[in-house]
């Protein structure tokens, strides 16, 4: 297992819901749970599967062909930035992908908004592709996995299943994009106080 | 033609402008930042390299707009690029911004790369002993060696160094063969080797067709790239799709071209080119068209060395 840092990026009405995302302690949700208010274990099998995880990446707002609504709305996966600097990569591509700049650019609605709320959170990675287990994100990425699955899937980029739960969230940030000074700020911090490190999982254990 | 490149590729020209300003803003938001933290943490060259790429995505969207905001743009990346070490920055300052290539340190990068292929006898001296040698860390890349021969072919002239050199890493390299993928559209290595070697022929019109007509060749690539792409109408829309909307790597090349071969004579065999191709493929001609109207050419930014 791999522990990955990721960073989300939503565009939300104001301070409030964004806060509220940390506060109802409910974690970042997957619009198939938020669209439909409960779900069931027994649920999850039919939505966790090779070909939705196509739909979410390759076709996120073509219509589901089995509900006929737009897949997004139903999706089980959550797109999570994660950034890649690896050195081979970039003498290949001359291209670096961080968190940070694409967080913001989906956070700000891709520049429709000039603020943009980001959650710091970490999710488990298998080693190998799973869809069908809950426990584990998916890394999408060209130079991995999923190479041969799609030749379009940005570097960098994880997706996480179901839920991210509260305690993988380490705080939110707001950011303000100043458009006409073109200059990105901080605005505020709020951190998770139910926050879990991952160095909880690690296992080297130290000498007492 | 911009309005009309955005309609063939079906982009709102409001969010390829704000796609345009987000990433310039963040590529100064990363410079800034990281030097300040560099000051606190020095080593880190991931800001760098941050800004490089984020300052690269702007120049390309800007290309469907403004061919001289995308050259500032491109420029500025290039730059960092170049000081990190790597064939790209280099390949893209000697097409958008020759003035500012330092064609000393080029000469020397190229010579290292060189003397991998020729008695120690024909290196100068000046260089001092081969053992203190060697490439940078990017350079030990195919891709990035190909984008440093590249760049130094297409200014061949102006370099302080034999033309016999470059001569040597284009016949002599393994490389010249080379299938690895370069580029955003992942164009085998041997095609950069070829363009480079065609650089350094004396016949410039047959090298102008051919040329253009290996960049007609990547134009079909890239609009099979694009309209795979499009599959995703989110992404695609938004400006959020992982493809290059404007190809560095066509516009960089035929930019070159147009330095050594002269922008007239390359013109033309691009427009003869163009032709035949569909509308998505002839975008990225007629983006690097368009800028090497916008554009002036090394005869009138660098002196030639005598």
């Amino acid at each position: 297992m791999i522990v990955q840092w990721c960073m989300k990026g939503l565009s939300l009405p104001d301070d409030a819901e964004a806060k509220a995302i940390i506060d109802s302690r409910a974690g970042l949700l997957s619009n198939w749970w938020r669209a439909v208010g409960t779900i069931s274990q027994a649920d999850k099998p039919e939505k966790l599967t090779a070909a939705n995880l196509d739909l979410h990446v390759n076709h996120f707002t073509d219509p589901d062909p089995v509900t006929g609504q737009p897949f997004c709305e139903l999706s089980p996966f959550i797109s999570l930035p994660s950034g890649v600097v690896e050195r081979d990569s970039v003498a290949k591509t001359n291209y670096v992908h961080t968190a940070l700049r694409t967080a913001l650019w989906f956070g700000t609605n891709f520049g429709a908004s000039d603020t943009a709320y980001l959650y710091t959170c970490w999710v488990l990675l298998g080693t190998r592709d799973a869809v069908e287990v809950e426990a584990v994100a998916e890394e999408i990425r060209d130079l991995n996995t999923y190479r041969r699955y799609s030749a379009y899937q940005t570097e960098g980029e994880v997706a996480a299943k179901i839920v991210v739960p509260d305690n993988h969230i380490a705080e939110c940030r707001k950011w303000r994009w100043d458009k006409a000074a073109g200059t990105f700020a901080l605005d505020w911090v709020q951190a998770n106080p139910r926050f879990t490190s991952p160095d909880t999982l690690s296992n080297v254990r130290e000498l007492i | 033609m911009a309005i009309a490149h955005m309609q063939t590729l079906q982009l709102e020209p409001a969010q390829v402008r704000t796609a345009a300003d987000f990433f310039e803003a963040y590529g100064s938001y990363a410079l800034s930042t990281g030097r300040d933290q560099e000051e606190s943490a020095p080593g880190s060259a991931v800001y760098l390299l941050d800004a490089a790429s984020s300052l690269r995505s702007a120049g390309q969207w800007a290309m469907l707009f403004d061919s001289r905001r995308a050259a500032r743009l491109l420029a500025r990346s290039a730059q960092i690029w170049d000081t990190l070490g790597y064939g790209f920055g280099t390949f893209v300052l000697a097409a958008v911004a020759p003035d500012q290539l330092d064609l000393f340190q080029t000469s020397e990068r190229l010579l290292r790369l060189a003397e991998m292929y020729i008695p120690p006898t024909r290196i100068p001296d000046s260089l001092g002993d081969r053992s203190q040698r060697q490439l940078s860390g990017p350079l030990l890349h195919p891709q990035q060696q190909a984008y440093l021969l590249l760049a130094g072919a297409s200014l061949w002239q102006r370099l302080p160094m034999e033309p016999d050199l470059l001569r040597v890493i284009v016949d002599q390299s393994p490389h010249r063969q080379g299938v690895a993928p370069i580029g955003a559209l992942g164009t085998p290595l041997r095609l950069y080797w070829d363009i480079a070697g065609r650089f350094l022929d004396s016949s410039d019109e047959e090298s102008a067709q051919v040329v253009a007509s290996d960049l007609a060749r990547m134009g079909m690539a890239y609009a099979e790239s694009i309209n795979s792409a499009m599959a995703n109408e989110r992404l695609w829309f938004n400006a959020a799709s992982p493809v290059d909307v404007g190809d560095t790597d066509i516009v960089g090349i035929a930019l070159a071209s147009a330095n050594r071969l002269g922008a007239s004579l390359m013109q033309e065999h691009l427009r003869s080119a163009a032709e035949g191709l569909d509308a998505t493929a002839r975008v990225p001609l007629e983006l690097a068209s368009e800028m090497i109207d916008e554009l002036p050419g090394p005869a009138a930014q660098a002196p030639v060395l005598a």
